[in-house]
């Protein structure tokens, strides 16, 4: 019997070259990864979106006293009295635009101003509305702040406030579960200063939504639509707009806006243009511009 | 490009930076390694290294002696990060593949040179050994062939 013959034999060939480049499995992989947060990002985001609307309003409120009711007083004396004077002037024409509005019950509308120079006006959770004082300066009737009451009070009567905020912190949540350091503090920032969120800008439909409503009820309250073409005249256009303001990103243009106001009038039958109230003292004799108030 | 614009895409690059170099420097390294085993391999195809228990038949044997071939090797960069995407999806990774193979055929070409220098051209029981010793961070592996080298065997090259 002859003895097994023994032998190594040399591999055929390197594994280095045998199979797929490297660099093509990293895209493959990273591809695929960033597909799959995308659609996360997008499920959960309109998912929260759908159901943050849903809550009872009574958490939103709960949160916005969280949020802003440590707000720090004003400092002089003098400047205080006048600054409860123009809130409570501000809170009731915006208590006489809610009444108009059938706004479900249990769900508080509260103004107040803000000293900044911007020519905007938001509002966030818990039906809080804050006006810019360089709104209130252009604003010249209360008609035109009636209509801009009406606007901001629709969106948080349509919920666009929650459905925007649920939007954010789930697309921030997953963000977190994904990158944890950066996104986390993302997060936390963005619980912080709820009031920025709402500057995020709402979708064109829910602005379409709160514009007709702004126009119904300045119709009920005074019979004519002048206090909202005013205002979208008022409110700033792309070019003038201060940069990262939410209008000029979010809301329709002025023209288009001009135009759609006109047929929605014409169709109500509606006056474009009315008898006009002065704005209430208070309101008028602002501080002056940049003042810092905390 | 200000220092403000490097400041704040800071995280991106602590990744990108690496990645590029764990890629670049990783293959070069791959590659030379790989033509330096298979140098090494065609250089000592002379010894044989079998994993049977028992001497072959109609080998004798002088004497005996242990040998071993031990190697650490490393990841880089650029394969930890690959990998890190393989745990969410699973599959054949490549990257490992290579690294391992090369590791296996380091360690025995290390075996066969040591039974070389002791004079012997057949490793009997040859067995392979590996274990982590680094974190996940970067993961290293030792790997090591040991065996029973045949000195002063008749034939003295049994075929081959």
């Amino acid at each position: 019997m002859t003895p097994p013959r023994l032998e190594n034999r040399l591999p055929p060939e390197d594994l280095l070259e045998r199979d797929d480049h490297p660099l093509r499995e990293l895209a493959w992989l990273a591809g695929a990864s960033l597909a799959l947060l995308a659609v996360l990002v997008l499920v959960t985001g309109l998912s929260a979106r759908w159901l943050a609307p849903r809550l009872p309003f009574k958490y939103e409120v709960a949160l916005a006293e969280r949020v802003f009711d440590d707000e720090k007083a004003v400092v002089t004396s003098a400047d205080a009295a006048a600054a409860r004077a123009r809130r409570a002037a501000l809170q009731a024409l915006a208590d006489r635009v809610a009444a108009v509005m059938a706004l479900p019950p249990g769900m508080p509308v509260v103004v107040s101003d803000d000293p900044s120079d911007l020519v905007n006006a938001y509002a966030t959770v818990g039906g809080r509305i804050h006006v810019f004082h360089g709104l209130l300066r252009k604003l010249d009737s209360e008609q035109a702040l009636a209509a801009l009451l009406a606007h901001e009070i629709a969106h948080v009567k349509h919920r666009h406030v929650a459905a925007n905020m649920g939007h954010g912190l789930a697309v921030m949540l997953v963000l977190s579960v994904v990158m944890p350091e950066g996104a986390a503090q993302a997060a936390q920032g963005l619980l912080s200063s709820a009031a920025q969120l709402a500057l995020l800008g709402y979708s064109r439909d829910a602005e379409r939504q709160a514009d007709s409503e702004a126009l119904a009820a300045s119709v009920a309250l005074y019979g004519h639509a002048g206090g909202v073409a005013t205002l979208f005249k008022v409110m700033p256009q792309a070019e003038d707009a201060p940069a990262g303001t939410a209008w000029l990103r979010s809301h329709p243009d002025t023209v288009e806006r001009l135009a759609a106001l006109r047929a929605a009038a014409a169709a109500k039958g509606a006056a474009m243009e009315g008898a006009v109230t002065a704005l209430p003292g208070v309101l008028k004799a602002l501080p002056a511009a940049g003042a810092p108030k905390s | 490009m200000n220092l403000h614009f490097w400041l704040e895409t800071f995280n991106l690059w602590v990744v990108l930076v690496p990645l590029l170099l764990g890629y670049g420097v990783g293959r070069w390294l791959e590659r030379r390694h790989y033509r330096s085993i298979r140098e090494r391999e065609q250089a000592l195809r002379h010894v044989l290294a079998l994993s049977t228990r028992y001497v072959p038949e109609g080998v004798v044997a002088g004497s005996a002696q242990l040998v071993t071939g031990g190697v650490v090797i490393s990841s880089d960069y650029f394969k930890t990060f690959v990998a890190g995407f393989r745990k969410f999806f699973g599959g054949r990774f490549r990257g490992y593949e290579t690294l391992l193979e090369r590791a296996r055929r380091e360690a025995l070409l290390r075996l066969k040179a040591q039974a070389e220098a002791a004079g012997s051209t057949l490793v009997i029981g040859v067995r392979f050994q590996s274990t982590t010793i680094a974190g996940s961070a970067t993961p290293s592996v030792e790997i090591m062939a040991f065996g029973t080298a045949l000195i002063g065997t008749r034939p003295p090259t049994p075929a081959a």
